[in-house]
């Protein structure tokens, strides 16, 4: 059976790692840029009234517009991995090993905008980001970088306070991290639904209903107390 | 459906994610949907075109009014292949046949403007859902979310996009003699041809990015439901679960470890007899008569040096050899004093090169200094030989200048005329004229010809003198290069010449020196 489609991208560190990268597909990378376009010309409008001052304030225009044509993108991305589109869409751009971007790859895939843009809105990139498996434009391609949602601190999980329960004996680390993460996300899902869930898992021991759920969060307690005493 | 067969990756993500994973999906499975797309689209929009009497405006909205029509059996086809049961291609006509039901008339007529099409086409296709129960189920599931709206309104766009890109691509690349594709007929008038090929080219983009749309809508789908619904848990607790099973019903061998493992906590010899007896009889007088933790301790390390735990394992590593250095080596083939025989030979091998090395570099400090002391010397007898020799033509300008010229020139010079030295004479006047030359802050190069102290001659002196410069050197270079003697009156023309230059008393009235030096 083939590997389940996913659009994580495993990065393996030499200290034999993976690192975990969620890459950014076309969709939200275009309400970034829409976003911000929107921010370039919020800044334009404020530099406009210069043109009062005829030829000197024109050419201050004109910088304005070439900064923000040029260096706006890589300004942002080398301080802080994103500009203020992507950071409001939670994304930002990393080499591909997943290292914060730096000059060079960033200078490369923002000049190449220009190359993507064509023949209008971005045409070329759109179907570069269709084909290539990481949605990677042609910039992103020649730079070596990848758009990736930006991992944010995960909240402290919170598990039912109950007596610790030992499981079953034999359950693979996906099926003990499944328990942990129902017990977190158990009061997100309706109560029948539940129930249903806690049942397959709960029903090998003859759980049935509340019980079953009230099982598995005693497993989830046992699991992450760690069993310091290897006592269940 | 069942689950724990899902061909995505099912994990919570942000809803974006579940987009991306849609765009994911679709790329793997482009080809078979885009032909899909084609054989529900094509008969519809050559039917469209019949009945909107040729007119390509009006046939686009209604192509673009039937896309739901073209995009159900693409759900459907994303739905089972997601299960892992990709269809086969003979399968496309069921499955049309079976998506193209009245269900999806709704999304035909009075649902077809709304913005969250693609993400909720699963509701009623997948679950089957209608009336007041598909009602609730889509409110639940859009609840709060703005996301499905924004995916149709970009895919919207992405179309656009390549059907302006095509278009533009066209007016771009195609040479100026053929002929060229009128961009505002293909855009604005509706009865031209050109425009019928733009409206071609629109339904192209429909089918490139109808995939994209379904999946996309699909994956938020399948985000939003395992938000949910947990999905990914199910998966997780059936895949345990059937994992568990298997293993009860698993060989006897494994039940046997598992149990003779209990009969070991007891510290009990472990004959087989004794570990098949029932489970809970023999975990009892533990969990009722209990340990005092020494004891337990005891047993647990007597437990944990048992074979049965942990595993062995065959590492080969280097170490290195004097690791261990009290330890004797008897693996060594030679006898000692053989060994000891060799490290003196190694010793007196290391000193010897040692003083070979230190050798070498004595030598090469000779040689240094020697090259210094060879060097210096016949620099300096160089120049005394070019003193004492005044035909060398090579000039040095420093005694010429400073030391050794006599103190009147004229003088001199005469009185080597009148000896018949021609030749000292003619050097020593030339030499005079340079030194007067180098006096007056000329830096005349080493090396340099007697055409170079000419040239040098005619950039800092006055012109008279350069014509009396000029005269020497011929006289010279003739002497010295040709060895054509220069006659005694020639020579004392130059010479009362010279003096003449130089405001000194011309003709041999004066000679007083000459007696008393010679």
């Amino acid at each position: 059976m083939l590997p389940p489609i996913d659009t994580v991208r495993l990065h393996e560190t030499p200290e034999g790692v993976d690192l975990a990268l969620r890459v950014a597909g076309p969709a939200p990378r275009a309400i970034a840029y829409l976003l911000d376009v929107v921010v370039r010309f919020a800044v334009l409008l404020v530099v406009l009234p210069l043109g009062a001052f005829a030829g000197f304030g024109t050419g201050l225009i004109l910088l304005a517009v070439f900064g923000l044509e040029w260096l706006y993108p890589v300004v942002f991305e080398v301080r802080s991995g994103a500009t203020p589109g992507k950071r409001i869409m939670g994304l930002m751009v990393v080499h591909d090993d997943g290292t914060p971007v730096r000059l060079p790859a960033s200078l490369i895939r923002n000049l190449l905008r220009t190359v993507d843009f064509l023949p209008m809105l971005y045409g070329v990139g759109l179907v570069s980001m269709l084909v290539d498996r990481d949605f990677r434009r042609l910039g992103d391609l020649a730079a070596g970088t990848l758009v990736v949602y930006a991992d944010t601190p995960p909240a402290k999980p919170t598990i039912p306070q109950v007596v610790p329960q030992a499981p079953p004996a034999g359950l693979s680390v996906e099926a003990q991290q499944a328990i942990l993460a129902f017990a977190e996300r158990g009061h997100a899902v309706s109560e029948a639904r539940r129930i249903e869930l806690a049942e397959i898992l709960a029903g090998s021991v003859g759980r049935r209903g509340e019980a079953a759920v009230a099982q598995v969060n005693a497993w989830a307690a046992w699991l992450a107390r760690g069993a310091p005493d290897g006592r269940g | 459906m069942r689950l724990d067969a899902v061909g995505a990756r099912l994990r919570p993500r942000r809803l974006w994610e579940g987009v991306d994973l849609g765009f994911a999906l679709g790329r793997e499975w482009f080809l078979s949907l885009w032909i899909l797309w084609w054989i529900t689209a094509l008969p519809v929009a050559l039917l469209l075109a019949v009945l909107t009497g040729g007119r390509p405006d009006l046939w686009l909205v209604a192509v673009w009014w039937c896309k739901p029509l073209f995009e159900a059996p693409l759900q459907s086809w994303a739905g089972r292949a997601l299960l892992g049961e990709r269809p086969e291609p003979a399968e496309r006509f069921g499955i049309i046949r079976a998506a193209l039901t009245r269900h999806i008339l709704p999304l035909l007529l009075w649902r077809r403007l709304g913005l969250r099409r693609s993400f909720l086409m699963p509701v009623t296709l997948l679950e089957g859902l209608s009336g007041a129960r598909a009602r609730r189920r889509r409110a639940v599931l859009s609840h709060g979310i703005g996301v499905p709206s924004w995916l149709t309104l970009i895919c919207y766009h992405f179309e656009a996009i390549l059907w302006g890109g095509v278009l533009l691509a066209l007016v771009f690349l195609i040479p100026e003699e053929l002929p060229r594709l009128d961009l505002t007929a293909a855009v604005t008038e509706s009865d031209s041809p050109v425009y019928w090929f733009s409206a071609a080219i629109y339904l192209l983009a429909f089918s490139v990015i109808a995939p994209f749309y379904v999946c996309a809508g699909f994956g938020l789908y399948l985000t939003r439901r395992t938000e949910l619904e947990a999905w990914d848990l199910e998966v997780a607790f059936r895949r345990a679960r059937n994992e568990q099973d298997a293993a009860a019903r698993g060989s006897a061998r494994l039940t046997l470890a598992a149990l003779l493992a209990v009969g070991l906590v007891l510290s009990l010899p472990s004959p087989v007899a004794e570990a098949f007896a029932p489970r809970d009889a023999v975990l009892d007088p533990v969990l009722e008569n209990g340990l005092d933790p020494g004891e337990a301790q005891v047993i647990i390390r007597e437990i944990l040096a048992d074979d049965e735990f942990g595993s062995t394992q065959e590492v080969t590593l280097w170490l290195p050899l004097e690791r261990d250095p009290t330890e004797p080596m008897d693996g060594w083939i030679w006898p000692s004093d053989l060994g000891a025989l060799a490290v003196t030979l190694a010793e007196i091998l290391k000193w010897s090169l040692l003083a070979l090395a230190f050798a070498g570099l004595v030598w090469l400090a000779f040689k240094v200094i020697q090259g210094v002391a060879q060097t210096r010397p016949r620099w300096r007898r160089s120049r005394s030989g070019s003193q004492g020799e005044g035909d060398r033509p090579s000039v040095q300008l420093e005694p010429l200048g400073a030391e050794r010229l006599p103190d009147d020139i004229a003088a001199s010079v005469r009185r080597l005329i009148d000896k018949g030295e021609h030749r000292a004479a003619l050097g020593l006047l030339y030499r005079a004229s340079l030194a007067e030359l180098a006096r007056q802050g000329v830096a005349i190069p080493a090396g340099s010809t007697e055409g170079d102290c000419l040239a040098l001659a005619v950039q800092s002196l006055p012109a008279p003198r350069v014509g009396l410069m000029t005269r020497v050197t011929a006289h010279w270079s003739r002497v010295a290069y040709a060895h054509r003697q220069t006659s005694g009156a020639e020579l004392m023309s130059l010479l009362d010449d010279w003096c003449r230059a130089r405001d000194l008393p011309t003709g041999p009235t004066r000679d007083p020196g000459a007696p008393d030096d010679a």
